[in-house]
């Protein structure tokens, strides 16, 4: 067994052994070892090397302990709280919260006192997790439910963060620096600040550990002990989350430290969970402090990259290969009641209808203002109609790639973007810029497609164990996601001035739409649409389960794999085109399903024509909204996406609970 | 006529300054191009390697994209030959001569007051936050008009394809001879009275100054602008 060659124990003696080594070579640099006591002692102000180390470097070493032990400790509450092993700060969206918060005030005041950036990253993430936890109550917190909805929210307060950072990024280049989790520091302020909240956060916390250690065995059992689960659960959400923001205002987006370490603490043998809180947050310390010495010790080499990038970006690939061997408990998507149409309607009837709506959003953004301008109306024409037609291929093929991933999820929450085919394109496209420049138009698109060629087989790769479960597919995809915002968020941080235009790349630029991307993309959403009818049975067969699947001759391995491949496909296309975050993927089917659209082959079609319509509404919003500064489509269409979402659970809420 | 971003040019850029009417195009990385199209320009001017593709513009209106940060990195010399090249497609060779000349000759009397300049390399930064700052050196703007003026550049490190580098206050401290000259907006709150700053070497003996914002991912009037900013920051004047 390997934990009996690993224990908690050996592991943080070794991990601190490596840290405190690199930080001494580093701090060797700067203070003969000699000087070493008076530089911890009293440093000598004419001396940088020793007020560096005094009032930067052991600073700097004590904010990496204690933000990862109570990133971590945090994070092991929310798992055992939720019942799941992929909660963390920032799977719930806290992160992200927070920094949207923080991002929103710093443009309104010149300058953001330390104070004032606990409270906005408190109530930023406080509202976060308000909504995912609201979200999520519905279906008792079942993990896979939590985690979409933490997507969602990280996915819209990323995306508004971006749009500021497009509009304003000459002056909030230190937000985006604070942002992507550098642990540089100035003074002992934020050390003090860190120290004081463990101090009060953890024993509070600690009150719990009884009632929490029940509430990880199950339900029934804690309610007939007499716990009053939502209240306490509430509670204990509230306090974790507010421990969890106070570590983001002070030191940045530091992502999956957290549930690293309470995982490595777990495969190291601490099994309750008083051990699991206490080495987890030990091992977190360690972490994030071994992660940080080596950022330190390779400045000089490979120059300032942040921390949290690190963290991010070995995180992710940590939920990768945790996801081959997870629980099976989320393999399983629960099922959200469906929105029932009273009235049955003629769904033949109602293709048209959505076919209408679709031809008077073309011809009202090809018109809208044409003769305003006072030039030749066929000058605007000529550029416009590219963009409207890319919009609506795009939006046509996200929306049968949403039809398709939520009937086999059975969730309506699903959507083609968490499949991971969006981030890697998004990485293929920033890799195409950095390596080729930005000469040619296509480099961009070759890039994009191998991206996502090379992320989705990443995500198939780590789901093939478990013969391809949605579940595993689409965790999968959200880690090669925030994989792809850390890397993002570093070139935000750079200063490259190409920073803005990378951003905009991925943001879905239908304004740089040409006439030849557009026919080829129109082409391929027909050929899309023309196909999907031969998946029909499928589609139609899977949701009932894999036995059913076997009885009626189907192999359902090997079906979802296709069905992937196809989905993936198109959401690839659409990202090249308008970027990774619209949520059309997941707006389109449930609109045409609201209106009372029944059976496969109506709802692709449906469901197609209300995404081409919602895409060209986003193009024209975003051109008509801030002229002469345009908006991306992809972020209109997640500005427009993310209330949606929000709406929908609420109205699911409602049916469900009518009897 | 019109630019991108106007506001922001105005805030960082300064000079030379916008007329009243300039219209503003929105975004550096993609102006409107309807808006574009509809003032029917008779000249396009872009630079080469950033924002919309010298093809688009082309479609539009004649269009000119200059190319200043380049492999070569000589920023001040592409400048100099995107001024030509503009005067010749505009037909004013004449005006073009002449500002270079009065150019050439107002950094030739800073160069000589620079003579009296006690020689200390400088250190040009520009405060991210309170942490990191981007330290300007090969191949770029100031660096080039450092070099016309005589005055060396204390920063030998490496440096990106836009002439600067991003790193940690401990950098500046690996140039304990240096004049340390920040570009405003400085560092947030009270940072400069901080143990940490004024450990530093060059802020121990007094060698720091401000200058006003500069732009430096400018052309030929920036460079100047620098070169003017300098002979005040130092005072040479």
């Amino acid at each position: 067994m390997i934990s009996r060659l690993i224990t908690p124990t050996r592991l943080c003696v070794i991990m601190a052994l490596a840290a405190f080594g690199l930080y001494a070579v580093a701090i060797s640099g700067y203070v003969p070892i000699a000087d070493l006591s008076a530089t911890l002692l009293h440093p000598d102000p004419a001396s940088f090397g020793q007020i560096y180390v005094h009032y930067s470097l052991l600073p700097r070493i004590i904010v990496a302990i204690l933000a990862g032990a109570a990133l971590t400790f945090a994070g092991t509450i929310f798992q055992q709280l939720l019942k799941n092993p992929l909660a963390e700060p920032s799977t719930l969206g806290i992160l992200s919260g927070a920094q949207l918060a923080i991002t929103l005030l710093s443009l309104s005041v010149v300058t953001i006192s330390a104070f004032q950036r606990d409270i906005a990253a408190l109530i930023g993430g406080l509202v976060a997790v308000a909504i995912v936890s609201g979200l999520a109550r519905k279906t008792d917190f079942s993990p896979m439910t939590l985690l979409l909805c933490g997507m969602v929210i990280s996915f819209s307060a990323g995306s508004a963060s971006v749009i500021l950072a497009l509009f304003h990024h000459e002056y909030l280049r230190g937000v985006f620096i604070w942002g992507s989790g550098s642990l540089i520091q100035n003074d002992y302020s934020n050390a003090i600040a860190l120290a004081i909240r463990l101090i009060i956060f953890v024993p509070v916390l600690l009150l719990f550990q009884r009632p929490l250690a029940i509430a990880g065995l199950d339900d029934a059992n804690a309610r007939s002990l007499g716990l009053s689960l939502p209240s306490m659960r509430a509670l204990v959400l509230f306090i974790a989350t507010i421990l969890a923001a106070f570590v983001v205002a002070r030191v940045g987006v530091i992502a999956f430290v957290g549930l690293a370490a309470s995982h490595i603490a777990r495969m190291a043998g601490a099994r309750t969970l008083n051990e699991r809180l206490f080495w987890g947050a030990l091992i977190g310390a360690f972490l994030l402090l071994v992660a940080d010495s080596i950022v330190l010790v390779s400045a000089p080499i490979i120059g300032e990259v942040p921390t949290g990038t690190i963290t991010a970006i070995a995180g992710a690939l940590l939920m990768l290969a945790l996801l081959r061997s997870a629980s099976p408990s989320i393999d399983q998507l629960t099922p959200i009641a469906e929105h029932t149409s009273p009235r049955p309607t003629s769904g033949r009837a109602l293709v048209f209808v959505c076919g209408a709506i679709l031809v008077f959003a073309a011809i009202f953004s090809l018109t809208e203002q044409l003769f305003t301008h006072g030039i030749d109306p066929w000058g605007i024409l000529s550029g416009r109609w590219p963009r409207v037609l890319t919009s609506a291929s795009a939006g046509a093929m996200l929306a049968m790639a949403g039809a398709i991933t939520q009937a086999i999820t059975r969730n309506p929450m699903a959507s083609p973007e968490g499949l991971g085919v969006s981030g890697g394109a998004g990485l293929g496209i920033i890799a195409a810029f950095f390596f080729g420049g930005m000469g040619s138009p296509l480099m961009p698109i070759a890039g994009g497609i191998i991206g996502a060629i090379l992320s989705f087989s990443l995500v198939l790769a780590v789901a093939r164990r478990r013969s391809y479960a949605p579940g595993p597919v689409l965790l999968g995809g959200i880690a090669v996601g925030a994989l792809a915002t850390a890397i993002i968020s570093l070139i935000v941080a750079s200063g490259d001035p190409r920073a803005s235009y990378i951003l905009a790349w991925t943001m879905g630029p239908t304004f740089r739409a040409t006439g030849i991307v557009a026919l080829i993309a129109t082409a391929l959403a027909l050929i899309g649409l023309a196909l999907s009818p031969l998946f029909r049975r499928w589609v139609e067969v899977l949701p009932l389960g894999d036995h059913t699947a076997r009885a009626l001759g189907i192999n359902p391995g090997r079906s979802r794999v296709v069905l992937l491949l196809f989905v993936a496909t198109l959401t690839g296309i659409a990202t090249l085109v308008v970027g990774p975050l619209s949520f059309v993927g997941m707006m389109a089917p449930h609109i045409a399903r609201v209106a009372g659209v029944r059976g496969q082959t109506r709802m692709l079609f449906a469901a197609s024509a209300i995404g081409a319509a919602l895409m060209i509404t986003a193009d024209w919003l975003g051109r008509a909204a801030d002229f002469p500064y345009e908006i991306p489509a992809g972020v209109i269409a997640a500005f427009i996406g993310g209330p949606y979402f929000l709406w929908v659970i609420r109205s699911n809420g409602k049916t469900t609970s009518r009897p | 006529m019109a630019v991108a971003e106007a506001p922001l040019y105005g805030d960082r850029v300064v000079v030379p300054a916008l007329s009243q009417e300039t219209i503003d195009l929105g975004l550096r990385s993609w102006p409107n191009m309807e808006l574009l199209r509809s003032l029917k320009p008779d000249l396009i001017l872009s630079q080469v390697g950033y924002g919309v593709s010298q093809a688009r513009l082309n479609e539009i209106a004649p269009t000119l994209a200059l190319p200043l940060y380049s492999a070569e990195r000589k920023p001040l010399a592409a400048a100099e030959r995107a001024l030509r090249e503009i005067a010749a497609k505009t037909g004013r060779e004449q005006v073009a001569t002449e500002y270079l000349q009065q150019s050439d000759a107002r950094l030739e009397t800073i160069a000589a007051e620079a003579k009296k300049y006690d020689g200390r390399p400088l250190l040009i930064i520009k405060f991210t936050d309170d942490r990191l700052v981007d330290i300007y050196g090969a191949g770029g703007l100031f660096d080039d008009v450092l070099k016309r003026l005589g005055i060396p550049n204390a920063w030998n490190g490496a440096t990106n394809n836009w002439g600067f580098a991003t790193a940690g206050l401990d950098a500046i401290a690996r140039y304990p001879e240096a004049r340390i000259i920040i570009i405003e907006p400085g560092p947030p709150g009270t940072f400069l009275q901080s143990a940490l700053w004024k450990s530093l070497p060059a802020v121990r003996n007094g060698h720091v100054a401000m200058i006003p914002p500069t732009w430096v991912f400018g052309a030929f009037p920036s460079a100047m602008r620098f070169a003017e900013v300098i002979r005040q920051g130092l005072g040479l004047a």
